[in-house]
This record gives structure tokens, C-alpha cells and sequence, in this order.
């Protein structure tokens, strides 16, 4: 065995681009990767392992910017734009692929490279099947230790909600949702904008980027979501075991 | 005034396509607002179904622009390294590239009888002498062969010391030339060439036939050094298919063939570096002359 | 000794050599645009502790030599908290035996670097005293362990006033990896010495040859050979498993070099066979300069930002 050129952590953004997302709430959700470059360049602790990656999602899934250095000189932030319904399985689907490609492609090139953390924000339920999201996101996220069967490189899954989001399913997408590395949800309260939801929304993002990527640099636990009690106001958080929001 | 990275495709003046592909086509560009002036450029339009990283290509122009005057002009003798990206509509959509010098291309009959020309590939190393015959292309002797693949491993170590992924590497995007003395060798399709931790600019599968086995989903360095051993050993073999570094024995000697098999080996950690090459071929094509 | 001052044993040095600073690869921007933060909770703790000294062998045989270093990584120095690294050392009173230790302090625990001094001095001097009595290959480490874990505990209690602190809640607080080698000071007959090791956590020894095809050779297993993903779990004092690792017995030969270090080095050294085992190795085929030394150890590397520790022990030739 060799040596490791640096120590990584992925993060991707997964935003629901359908149709009823047009107008503030995309513009506030295209103010989140800017918000987050910002606050890298003020952490070179940070920055010097973060990789980030977006992806938007509607009829279709598209990489709207691969997995990066977003500190990279010469960097073109996209801008998303509305086009479609609201399929989380392709969305599912585009991440599975593209989680494998880039560990493997950094693992190949000698780098160490730590679980990916997907947030993924959504307005509205799924248009597609069922069946279909629900298999597509087992692919995406189940992996049994003892058998070795599934997706080793299955990535931690923080479910953003807002506007007609169901609450019910999200909850269904936090991954891992038991153990001592269980993951939350946040939901926009009742009587919130979904712009001002998405904003508070990047916040919390951002926040979580800073402390994991902290937290993991230094042998921590791994992903650190802040804390219940300390969320800006008009979102709340949720296990994958609350029922308060029913 | 500082170049700008992407220039709008659409200020191009456009001359005869040079070529088409499945990723997409190549067109000479006889002149143009914001082009890099000096050199003979040609523009590569990808298709729309191809999976283009704006970022990526991006990266690599302004990753050769970053380099020293003299590191620059290395990697411009042996690679068509792009030049700037092409905007269509304000969108990445092709990229801007050197076009081929001349002592890359060589007079052929084609197969319908008639002269014509074609780039020099390192397949015509490869192919038989029947075919080149056939074909009028000349039947290179042993030592300058090895010349010319010391020529390409010294190319892939430059490359690989900067950093850069070949990753697509096969017989077919590297071409020679022993025009003018000293041989020669350049890359092509550096459109799909990438810097070490970072993203291609378009996704590349191997090659039918170059694939590693140790990485059969993704390519790195390691996975360009068994190539440049695969190339060796086809070359010297004359084999297209050949994965066996015995069928170099004759050529290579005693001496080499464990630099060979090392390089083919299953365990990437003991392939040596391109560079390891140089020395090696230099020295044999020198004994056999 | 009335009116006399006993000195040392001394010698022509070349003058200290410049020190400049160490990058290895792609330097990353943390190593340039970090402006270190002092720890206000603990004024009095230096971000960097060095030292270099020979212990001589007896009358015709050769020493050692020992270069140590812990530096406060660049992650503590941008937010402002405490190296939680230590090193350790001391020769028994019989003059035969050196005793190393590392120790790396768990990030979680505000009070880890206590945890890291305790082991190291504490554990170097338990071990010394069991010295007397045993062969190194004879030590009982559950003892060694065991106790350094009871001061650990024992301290934590009294400094941070909780009497009542379970063993699991003062590990909350300050616990640290353990990692103790013993060196004969004297060659045996055949030229080389044996090196008895003991590691608890991921603070790793090894022994180098610069002039040799492999130049690395770890003492135990390599950290994360294998995993999907990189994962960082380590065992600590003072939470002792258990059973504990079978200590390692090796041998260090007279152009070999024993190296201990934290993951904070590491962690970048990998297997050894990349381009941090090739320039440490240049750097340690002698003994270089204390300073030049820790200057080696806080060599810049993208995203390894962790404390760095390193004790080196060279032998040192025979006089002729």
C-alpha cells in the first residue's frame, strides 16, 4: 500500500427543480452554493478537503456541477432554472452512479476519501412510482457490512422539505435513520415562505458542511447537524422516529 | 491583454470538417474574434447526448496557461492540449484545439487505390507488413520503433510528473513521426485527459483491447503506466491483442523484460513509472544499430 | 561533588543549519493562509516542544541518538485549541534500557492532551521502574496500561473536580492513544538491538532504512488497508480493551532507524512507498538538526492538519 495525497469529504446538493419551485424559491436555493463558497474561502482547514458536487432534479437528473474544489480558480457556479415534475427516483439514480464514480475516481488517484453526505431539498412529493423512487433509493443507500452486498459507498442522506413537501416520506429518506450515526431531517414550519425556509435551509447546510468537515478532520463521529434547539427560525428538525410534525 | 478561457463559438469563421466522431465533430478554423492567434487551431463541437463538465475543460486550459513559458511549450510539442473552451448559446459546447502539425500525417494509398492522407498511429506500429505495404506506409525498423516509443514514454512522463491522468491511452490517439530526424511523438484527444483529483471533462472508456484489469471502472496513473507497458509489448510483438510480455522477450532481452512485466503487472504498486521507460528503449535501439 | 560542576560529554558541531519550511506534494492552502490562534484555556502549553540528545553507551560500544518533535497541527492552530499530542523519553537508572513513548490526545476531549501527558511520562516512568526487575520482553503491559489508565483517571477527577466521573465519562473528557517502545542503549553481539513495542490506538512505530529497497517497516498493521472509506475509530486510554495488542518485538539494526510517530504523520506516510516515506527518509538517513527536525515533522501537506509527533532513535556507531 501506498500513501494518500489528501484526506476528502464530499457533500452533494440534490434540489428539486419541478416547476412549482419557480420563481423566490429557486432563486434562494441558486444563493446556497455561493452562501457555502463564501463561507470556504474563510476556512482554509475547510477548503482544502471539502469537495462539492450539485445536482438538480425533475423529469430528469442532471450533474449541474461535478464533484470539485469549489475554491478552484476559474470556477462557473451554474444557475438553475425550473423545468419539470418531481422524480426522486432519477435523482436516486444519477447520484448512485455518480457517488461510485467519483469515490472511485479519487480512490484510483490515491486519495482518502470520506462517506459522502447528500442533502437533498425537495418542495413536493414525487410524481413518479412508488416502487420505483423507493428501489432506487434502496440501491442508492442500503449495504450489508457482513455479506458485502449493496453500495459500500453509501452516502449519509439529510432530507430538506418545504413548501408541499410530505413530510412523511422525507422522513422515509433519512439514512442512516437509527444508530449512533442517525441523521435528521429539516422542515419548513407552518406559515413560512419556502424562499425564507431555503434560506434558513443554506444556513444549516452551511453550518453542517463547517462543524463535519471539522468534526471528521479531527477523528470525530462524522456528520454534526446542528442542534435542535439552535435552528434559524421558520424550520425545524426531525429523527426518522418523531411523529410531531403529523 | 489577458486571453479569456471561453470565447463564443459563434465568432469562429469556420472551414472544412476535418473529421466526425462519436463524440462529436472537428472543424477547421481559418480565423475568428477572441482566438489565440499564432497557430493553425481547429474546433472540436461535441454532440448534445455527450456528457460534458464545463469545470473540467475549463480546468484544463487554464491549467496550461499556468504553466512556466518553458513547461508550456513541452507539453505543446507532444500534446494538442486545449487551447479554450467554445461557448454556444453561453454554454460549454467545444472546445478549441492546435491542429495537428504536418510531420504527423502520413501519404497513404487508401483502400479505394487513390493517395491520400492519414495521421501517423502508433497502430501503424503495430500492423504487419502486409498491411503497410498494402497501404504505402514504411515499414519502421527495430531501433527506430524503440526510438519512437522512448519518445512516447518520455511524453507520458512529462505529463504524469505535471500531475495528468492520460486515462484513454491506446495505439490509436498517440502519433509518430520520424520526419527530420530525431523521432517524434503527440498525443491526441487531450479533451479527455484530466489533472490528478480532479473530474474529465468528458468521460472516456478504454479503448477495446487497453482496458486494466486491476482498474476496470476508473483510470489513473497506474492505469496509464500498464498502458505504456501495453504499448511496448504490442509494438515490439507486432500484436494487437497481446497481453503476454514473453512475446517481447526477443526484443527487450534478458536485461528488460522484467521492466515489462512489472508494468503489466496485476498489482499496480510495482508498475513502473513511464519515465522508467526511457533509459531502457534508448539504450536498445541504440544496440541494435 | 563540592565546588565542582559535573558537564557533559562535548564536540565540534557543524553550525545550525538554516531551517526552512518543509512541503511535501501539493502544500494545500491551509499550510499558508492559517494564522495560528493561541488556546486561551491553556496559556502555558507550547505548540511546539523538540529535543535532541545522545545517550551515550557504555565505554566501548555505541548509543543512540534521539530526535523528538510535537507541533500543534495547522486544524488546532486555526481554531485556537491546544496540541493534544505528546512524546516521552527516558534511559533507566541502570543505563541500559531507552524508553520511548507517543501518545496522541482523542480530539473529543477537551482535556486529551492530559490524557497524552500522563501516558507518556507516567508510562515511560512505570516502565523504567518494572525495568530493574524484568526483561522488556517480560513486561506486564496490562500493568503498565492499567495503571497509567488509573492516573489518568485519577487526575482527570481532581483537576476538573468530578469526584463522581465514571471510567466511560472521564474518557469523554481526555483520553489518548498509547505507544511505548524500549531500545537497548548497548548493541548485543551481533551488532543490532531488539525493540519491544506496544501500541494501543493508531500511533504507530516503525522502522526505517533509507538504504534498503523497503525503506518502511511498520510494527503493526497500516491504518484503513482496504476500507471503502476512510474511517477513524481508534481504542484509548484510558478505556483499555480488554485484550490488548500482542506487543512486537523487532530488530533495529545499525543502519536502521526506529521511528515513532502520531497519525498526524502518520496518516500522510501511508505504506511508506509514496513521496512523504521518500522525503522523510532522505531527511532521517542521519541525524539531522533538532530544529530541522521538527521543521521535517510540520512538513505541509493538503487537508493532514493534525498534531504532528515523531521521536526517531538512531545507533550511533561504535567508536572505532
Amino acid at each position: 500500500m501506498g500513501e494518500e495525497k489528501a484526506k476528502l469529504l464530499p457533500f452533494y446538493l440534490v434540489i428539486d427543480v419541478s416547476w412549482s419551485m419557480d420563481g423566490p424559491s429557486i432563486d434562494a436555493a441558486n444563493d446556497i452554493v455561493p452562501s457555502l463558497l463564501e463561507a470556504l474561502e474563510q476556512n482554509p482547514i475547510l477548503s482544502d478537503k471539502v469537495r462539492f458536487g450539485l445536482v438538480d432534479f425533475s423529469d430528469d437528473a442532471r450533474v449541474q456541477l461535478p464533484l470539485c474544489d469549489l475554491l478552484e480558480p476559474n470556477l462557473f457556479v451554474p444557475t438553475l432554472s425550473t423545468r419539470g415534475g418531481t422524480s426522486y427516483g432519477v435523482a436516486f439514480r444519477l447520484l448512485r452512479k455518480q457517488v461510485e464514480l467519483d469515490v472511485m475516481q479519487l480512490k484510483a488517484d490515491n486519495y482518502s476519501v470520506h462517506r459522502p453526505v447528500v442533502f437533498f431539498l425537495s418542495d413536493g412529493a414525487p410524481t413518479d412510482e412508488e416502487h420505483d423512487w423507493r428501489s432506487a433509493f434502496a440501491e442508492l443507500t442500503q449495504y450489508d457490512r457482513q455479506s458485502k452486498v449493496g453500495f459500500p459507498m453509501y452516502p449519509n442522506v439529510i432530507p430538506f422539505g418545504v413548501d408541499n413537501a410530505d413530510p412523511v416520506i422525507l422522513q422515509s429518506l433519512i439514512h442512516p435513520a437509527t444508530g449512533n450515526k442517525q441523521m435528521r431531517m429539516f422542515l419548513m414550519d407552518k406559515g413560512n415562505t419556502p424562499a425564507e425556509a431555503i434560506k434558513a435551509m443554506a444556513e444549516i447546510l452551511i453550518s453542517s458542511v463547517l462543524s463535519s468537515g471539522m468534526s471528521m478532520a479531527n477523528g470525530g463521529p462524522g456528520v454534526v447537524l446542528p442542534d435542535p434547539g439552535q435552528l434559524p427560525a421558520g424550520v425545524s428538525s426531525f429523527t426518522a422516529d418523531d411523529e410531531d410534525f403529523l | 491583454m489577458t486571453q479569456p478561457l471561453a470565447i463564443d463559438g459563434a465568432g469562429l469563421r469556420a472551414g472544412a470538417e476535418l473529421g466526425r466522431g462519436g463524440q462529436g465533430r472537428v472543424v477547421e478554423v481559418l480565423g475568428g474574434a477572441g482566438r489565440p492567434a499564432g497557430e493553425p487551431l481547429v474546433a472540436k463541437w461535441y454532440l448534445p447526448s455527450v456528457d460534458l463538465d464545463a469545470a473540467a475543460l475549463t480546468r484544463l486550459v487554464a491549467w496550461r496557461r499556468s504553466l512556466a513559458d518553458a513547461d508550456r511549450s513541452t507539453v505543446d510539442d507532444i500534446a494538442a492540449w486545449p487551447r479554450a473552451v467554445l461557448l454556444r448559446h453561453g454554454r460549454a459546447a467545444g472546445v478549441l484545439l492546435p491542429r495537428v502539425p504536418p510531420r504527423f500525417s502520413i501519404p497513404v494509398r487508401l483502400p479505394s487505390g487513390s493517395a491520400g492522407q492519414v495521421l501517423s498511429e502508433l497502430q501503424f506500429l503495430i500492423a504487419g507488413p502486409d498491411l503497410l505495404t498494402r497501404r504505402g506506409i514504411p515499414d519502421l525498423d527495430r531501433p527506430v520503433r524503440l526510438r519512437v516509443l522512448a519518445r512516447f514514454a518520455a511524453a507520458v512522463a512529462v505529463l504524469h510528473n505535471h500531475g495528468v491522468v492520460l486515462g484513454d491511452l491506446s495505439v490509436k490517439n498517440v502519433l509518430w513521426s520520424v520526419a527530420g530526424g530525431e523521432p517524434a511523438v503527440y498525443l491526441l484527444d487531450c479533451d479527455a485527459l484530466r489533472l490528478t483529483g480532479t473530474n474529465p471533462a468528458v468521460r472516456q472508456p478504454n479503448s477495446p483491447g487497453w482496458d486494466d484489469p486491476a482498474f476496470p471502472g476508473t483510470q489513473n496513473q497506474q492505469s496509464d503506466r500498464y498502458k505504456v507497458a501495453l504499448t511496448v509489448l504490442r509494438v515490439l510483438a507486432r500484436d494487437f491483442h497481446t497481453r503476454d510480455p514473453e512475446r517481447a522477450r526477443a526484443a527487450l532481452g534478458r536485461e528488460f523484460l522484467p521492466l515489462l512485466r512489472a508494468g503489466l503487472s496485476g498489482r499496480p504498486d510495482v508498475r513502473p513509472a513511464a519515465s522508467a521507460w526511457r533509459e531502457p528503449l534508448s539504450t536498445l535501439s541504440e544496440e541494435g544499430m | 561533588m563540592s565546588g565542582t560542576v559535573s558537564g557533559g560529554r562535548h564536540a565540534l558541531r557543524d553550525p545550525r543549519p538554516e531551517v526552512e519550511p518543509v512541503a511535501i506534494g501539493d502544500p494545500g492552502r491551509a499550510a499558508r493562509a492559517v494564522i495560528p490562534q493561541p488556546d486561551r484555556r491553556f496559556p502555558f502549553r507550547p505548540a511546539i516542544v523538540l529535543d535532541g540528545v545522545r545517550i551515550e553507551g557504555s565505554s566501548d560500544a555505541g548509543g543512540l541518538e534521539v530526535r523528538a518533535a510535537s507541533r500543534r497541527g495547522l486544524s488546532h492552530q486555526y481554531y485556537g485549541t491546544t496540541r493534544q499530542d505528546e512524546f516521552g523519553f527516558l534511559v533507566t537508572q541502570d543505563r541500559r534500557w531507552l524508553v520511548v513513548s507517543v501518545a496522541d490526545g482523542v480530539s473529543a476531549g477537551e482535556y486529551s492532551h492530559r490524557a497524552a501527558e500522563i501516558v507518556t511520562r507516567e508510562g515511560c516512568t512505570r516502565i523504567a521502574g518494572l525495568l530493574t526487575g524484568v526483561a522488556p520482553a517480560a513486561l506486564d503491559w496490562n500493568a503498565v496500561l492499567g495503571e497509567v489508565s488509573a492516573v489518568v483517571v485519577g487526575q482527570v477527577r481532581a483537576e476538573l473536580d468530578l469526584p463522581g466521573a465514571d471510567l466511560r465519562q472521564v474518557a469523554d473528557r481526555a483520553a489518548a492513544t498509547a505507544l511505548f517502545a524500549v531500545v537497548a542503549v548497548d548493541p548485543d553481539d551481533g551488532g543490532g538491538r531488539t525493540v519491544h513495542v506496544m501500541s494501543l490506538g493508531d500511533t504507530s512505530a516503525w522502522l526505517l532504512h533509507s538504504e534498503r529497497e523497503t525503506r518502511w517497516t511498520p510494527l503493526q498493521a497500516v491504518k484503513n488497508a482496504g476500507a471503502a472509506v476512510a474511517s477513524s475509530a481508534t481504542a484509548a486510554v484510558p478505556l483499555i480493551p480488554r485484550e490488548l495488542p500482542p506487543p512486537v518485538a523487532a530488530r533495529l539494526d545499525q543502519d536502521g532507524v526506529l521511528v515513532l510517530m502520531t497519525d498526524g504523520v502518520g496518516d500522510a506516510l501511508g505504506g511508506g512507498t509514496g513521496e512523504v516515506g521518500d522525503h522523510l527518509a532522505r531527511a532521517w538517513q542521519r541525524p539531522p538538526d533538532p530544529l530541522n527536525f521538527a521543521a521535517q515533522v510540520g512538513f505541509a501537506r493538503r487537508s493532514y492538519d493534525d498534531d504532528r509527533t515523531v521521536v526517531a532513535v538512531w545507533p550511533t556507531p561504535a567508536p572505532s
